[in-house]
């Protein structure tokens, strides 16, 4: 773990040619080491952004020196940033005249570790910083921004305060056995149980749009072989990756590509025609076809518009499937072999070659997308930690509900409270109000440097 | 001048253990009290055990204490409360006839070797260089020991209120102790006041209890059929020979105390020191809650030769006449007399974080405090740590490694834990809720979580350990036999009786009937009472036994004594100030501290963690 009592000092802003690069101090030195190399005697009025020339660093640099008094800074601590001209070489002639001057170069995240440490963030909203540092898209820039607002801290709160409710009224009950009246009937234990798993399985519920959005979309191009599926993909993407031929069965592998798609981040991925193939490397391409599918997000069923449906066109329709589906019939520059309407209402037909139709697809993809974003407006599960600790809240809250309801006898409060307070537990764990080990570790060695 | 290896400061609940604890030991114990007839006497209310303190008394008794044996032998009414919400909760708790409680246990302290009774008031500790060495007494004389345990209860400063007379008393008519308080505060220790208050005692004959219950006001309440022992010792026989009577004040007697509150200590602004919350006073009742109708109370004889009778939850302060109108206005006691009216008392207590977990104070060597002067409430609260505080006297005294507790084996680990770490705002009681491992502490097993320790430790004497040992070995037997038989299930399927006595509709009583047989036993309440609960509930007794041992990380990771926490960086001062009065003995009461975010003590982690990778300096 870090020294948490000395200064650290790393480049704020990312690596490259920019407008504009920060560098920052932090610690009990900040202020001193910033005034040896700005050449100033007297302290700095805080958050006052001063205009200064840096002596010492070996070349002409110009700086925008802004001075935050501890607590009042991003750290807790002291804390100097030096705006310069974003040239790597300036940057790095800063960061290394403050080295000289006592500071350390800063680890991944130490920058939040130290403000988590001094009570400026609760873990949740430090989580959250790294994923607004990290965002690429604009549904990731909000939920990181939501939580590091507090909303998934304060919705975890309002399920804290709700079980803690319930627990007291137990444990008074157990406690205070002869005081000749009930701190709470059985009918409204069961009653709490429910209202508690009612809002837990609902931010539950956010857990998977959430892996959307920080994750991406998994949007898998499914069908059978030499449909056109790869110039589908090609044609989305805008790239020529997976590799189009005539040949039946030519795209053995997945290939996926990233990228932005309207408000997400999705990953394209192409697969193997679904088909009993002929030899056992395609057939390992469809085993893994039929894996992608189970986990898209979004599928999009592509059937060759120019020919007569096949069986295995028919049966790849056919079936059920639980994800948005999205039906399209390729090759539309060629005459349709029958009408659109056979694939359903939001059939779209496509060209790949000659654009027909792709705009149809990316907003139909980025409708289904955003089409439950319902119910929580704000609060969204988007960090796998956080996803797994409330799913263990909820399976204690599931297994009080079932112990209270137990047919062959219900098991007495006491082991309802044993469960109330391990669901407790795990909601605290999300928030580090208590856990204070390895984890909070692993959590702050995944920042970039400077954040 | 005589000299002991432990002094013992007060003959109450704590005094009487910590020097029978003691003499456990070897050592030779002088008891100082005020008077030999009010060793372990009840000033309060004639009961012992209850929610928590049941398997409090079950603990002290496990490792070899004098309460258990006590009650059982003078206890005139036994009943388990809780019986309907899980066996962690399940508390034994009896009535006692309080003169004969004090009697055996004066007997037993007197007849025990090694341990002499001093009448006489200490007027000061002898201290010499941070370490005491001795007691001064208010004649002059000196004795002088290695060791010392304070347990004063209520008599540090003790004032006591009846309406507008308050005058400085230990109990109502006995002196208090003024030079000790004093000394206390001289010696730099941080002394607090609190408040305690006891309900009025009423004449058994003056009241008609038939007629109270033939005319619905009051209600009987009898012991249990089969009444269950405190102690693991106490055989079958036990018998209940008093009932209790249960009645609900009304709003005659709350206009009452209304119309006078003015000339109540509580309400007049004559009484600073702070009350527990979770035992109001009469008058706290009826004016912080004005919307319950009735306040439960109940007529408990204290004794069953004696007149007495005390009226729980009537704790008050009001002048002995308002307290007369009081009385009079309850239903079915309108020609009751009161014997004794109620009073408050308030007294000094030493905050508890100024100790170890050994209850030995960090500022002065030797010194050992116990019972009500550490801020507690309750006889079983002060037996526990009188038993704590006279053992580790008696370690040290013989140079031996001082005995501590954990929160995972027992409710004196958590009583002792949360003292030491959080201090007490108010008079601080046991309740199952502290612990929060409490399906591991129940009264059940506590002879299994502790009664080897005490053996260990030099508390169990022969006679206990092979008890012991027959009844552990019983245990294990029928867990056997229950393993190797099976049962026919009612869907006629044959499983191991161990696995059919998972459901809820299963019991040892009902196996028993479908031919199970189990080693015969003196105490099914104890030996029934585990096995059943170790089967039907493994699960969750895993998951916490599991969750015991998980937290030993950073739970037992040791601060260093005299750890610097000042010029810390990333530490507020009021943390800083936090640390130092507590001096947590590891990061796990650290993050116990009231106030000490988790940030902190993961920040005092890593300062104590091994230094690798850190700059010099």
């Amino acid at each position: 773990m870090y020294p948490t009592d000395d200064t650290i000092v790393a480049v704020a802003t990312p690596p490259g040619h920019g407008g504009v690069g920060v560098v920052r101090l932090s610690g009990p030195g900040a202020a001193s080491i910033g005034g040896v190399m700005a050449a100033r005697s007297q302290p700095w009025p805080p958050r006052v952004v001063t205009r200064t020339r840096l002596e010492g660093v070996g070349l002409a640099a110009d700086a925008l020196v802004t001075f935050f008094k501890q607590p009042q800074s991003y750290t807790g601590e002291d804390v100097v940033e030096l705006s310069a001209h974003a040239s790597p070489v300036v940057l790095a002639a800063l960061v290394e005249r403050a080295v000289a001057l006592g500071a350390r170069l800063a680890q991944a995240g130490e920058f939040t570790l130290r403000a988590y440490l001094n009570g400026k963030l609760d873990l949740v909203q430090a989580e959250a910083v790294r994923d607004l540092v990290a965002a690429v898209s604009p549904a990731q820039a909000r939920a990181a921004f939501d939580q590091l607002e507090g909303t998934l801290s304060t919705a975890l709160q309002a399920i804290a305060v709700a079980i803690r409710e319930l627990e007291l009224k137990l444990e008074a009950s157990m406690d205070f056995p002869d005081e000749g009246y009930h701190f709470i009937e059985r009918g409204e234990v069961g009653l709490a149980l429910q209202a508690i798993r009612h809002e837990l399985s609902r931010l539950v519920a956010t857990g998977a749009r959430g892996r959307i959005v920080r994750e991406g979309a998994r949007i898998v191009i499914a069908g059978i072989p030499n449909v056109g599926k790869s110039s589908l993909f090609n044609a989305i993407v805008g790239a020529d990756r997976a590799i189009v031929a005539a040949t039946p069965g030519t795209t053995r592998d997945l290939v996926t590509a990233r990228l932005v798609l309207g408000d997400h981040v999705a990953e394209v991925v192409d697969t193997a025609g679904v088909r009993e193939g002929s030899d056992a490397v395609e057939q390992e391409g469809v085993r893994r076809a039929a894996a992608a599918m189970a986990h898209a997000d979004v599928l999009i069923l592509a059937v060759d518009g120019s020919r007569a449906l096949s069986g295995d066109d028919r049966r790849l329709l056919a079936r059920g499937y639980d994800v948005p589906v999205i039906r399209v019939a390729t090759k539309a520059d060629l005459a349709p072999a029958w009408p659109l309407e056979h694939l359903g209402p939001d059939a779209v037909a496509v060209s790949a070659h000659h654009g027909i139709g792709l705009a149809t697809v990316t907003t139909l993809i980025a409708a289904r997308l955003g089409a439950d974003r319902s119910h929580d407006d704000h609060v969204l599960l988007t960090n796998q930690r956080h996803r797994e600790l409330l799913g263990l809240a909820l399976s204690h809250i599931d297994h009080a509900a079932a112990t209270f309801d137990e047919s062959d006898g219900a098991l007495p409060e006491e082991f309802v409270a044993a469960d109330l307070q391990l669901a407790l537990a795990a909601l605290d764990d999300v928030t580090g109000r208590r856990s204070a080990d390895q984890l909070l570790h692993e959590i702050f060695a995944r920042f970039c440097i400077g954040k | 001048m005589t000299k002991s290896d432990v002094i013992v400061i007060g003959g109450g609940h704590a005094g009487s253990e910590a020097a029978w604890a003691a003499a456990k030991l070897g050592c030779s114990v002088t008891l100082c009290t005020l008077s030999p007839d009010t060793i372990a006497s009840m000033p309060c209310n004639p009961a012992v055990g209850g929610t928590a303190k049941g398997q409090l008394v079950r603990e002290i008794d496990a490792l070899g204490g004098l309460m258990g044996l006590a009650i059982d032998a003078t206890g005139i009414q036994f009943k388990v409360l809780n019986r309907s919400r899980g066996p962690a909760v399940w508390a034994p708790r009896a009535q006692a006839d309080k003169k004969r409680y004090s009697v055996w246990v004066r007997d037993r302290l007197e007849s025990a070797p090694g341990v002499s009774v001093v009448q006489g008031q200490v007027a000061r500790l002898l201290v010499s260089d941070q370490r005491v060495c001795g007691v001064e007494l208010l004649g002059g004389e000196r004795i002088l020991a290695t060791t010392v345990v304070v347990t004063t209860g209520t008599f540090l400063n003790g004032l006591v209120h009846i309406g507008d007379v308050a005058r400085p008393a230990g109990r109502h008519g006995e002196p208090p102790s003024l030079h000790l308080g004093e000394q206390l505060r001289q010696l730099g220790f941080t002394v607090g006041r609190l408040k305690t208050g006891t309900p009025p005692r009423l004449s058994k004959a003056s009241i008609d209890f038939d007629g109270g219950v033939s005319s619905g006001v009051f209600h009987v309440e009898h012991g249990d059929h089969t009444p269950t022992p405190l102690s693991f010792l106490t055989g079958p026989g036990l018998a209940n020979s008093a009932s209790c009577w249960l009645l609900h004040s009304t709003d005659a007697a709350h206009l009452t105390v209304k119309a006078n509150l003015a000339r109540s200590p509580l309400y007049n602004g004559s009484i600073r020191g702070i009350g527990p919350r979770y035992c109001p006073s009469f008058e706290d009742k009826v004016m912080r809650f004005p919307d319950r109708n009735g306040h439960l109370l109940h007529l408990e004889p204290e004794g069953a030769d004696v007149d007495e009778i005390y009226v729980n939850g009537l704790s008050m302060c009001l002048p002995e006449d308002v307290q007369k109108q009081v009385v009079a206005s309850l239903p079915g006691l309108a020609s009751a007399t009161v014997l004794r009216p109620g009073y408050a008392i308030e007294y000094d207590f030493v905050q508890p974080t100024e100790l170890r977990a050994t209850l030995e104070c960090r500022r002065i060597a030797g010194l050992f405090l116990a019972g009500q002067i550490n801020g507690t409430s309750g006889y079983e609260e002060a037996a526990g740590q009188g038993l704590i505080a006279g053992l580790n006297a008696a370690r040290l005294a013989l140079s031996l490694p001082a005995v501590t507790f954990t929160r995972d084996q027992s409710y004196l680990g958590v009583m002792v834990d949360d003292l030491v770490t959080q201090g007490c705002l108010e008079p601080y009681r046991l309740f199952t809720s502290r612990a929060e491992f409490r399906l591991l502490l129940r009264a059940d097993n506590a002879d299994l979580r502790l009664t080897e320790i005490g053996r260990g430790v030099g508390l169990v004497d022969d006679f206990r350990w092979d008890a012991f040992l027959e009844r552990r070995a019983r245990l294990t037997e029928n867990t056997r036999r229950l393993t190797s038989t099976t049962v026919q299930l009612q869907s006629k399927q044959r499983v191991p009786a161990i696995e059919a006595l998972k459901s809820q509709s299963v019991t040892l009583e009902s196996l028993r009937r479908d031919g199970i047989t189990l080693l015969p036993a003196s105490r099914p309440d104890v030996d029934l009472t585990t096995l059943e609960t170790e089967v039907k509930y493994a699960g969750y007794l895993r998951r916490q036994d599991a969750s015991a041992k998980k937290l030993s990380g950073i739970e037992n990771q040791r601060i260093p004594d005299g750890f610097s926490y000042r010029g810390l960086p990333g530490f507020s001062t009021e943390v800083v100030q936090r640390l130092e009065e507590v001096r947590p003995a590891t990061v796990g009461q650290a993050r116990r501290i009231p106030g000490l975010t988790p940030a902190a003590v993961m920040l005092l982690s890593i300062r104590l963690a091994p230094t690798t990778g850190r700059k010099a300096g």
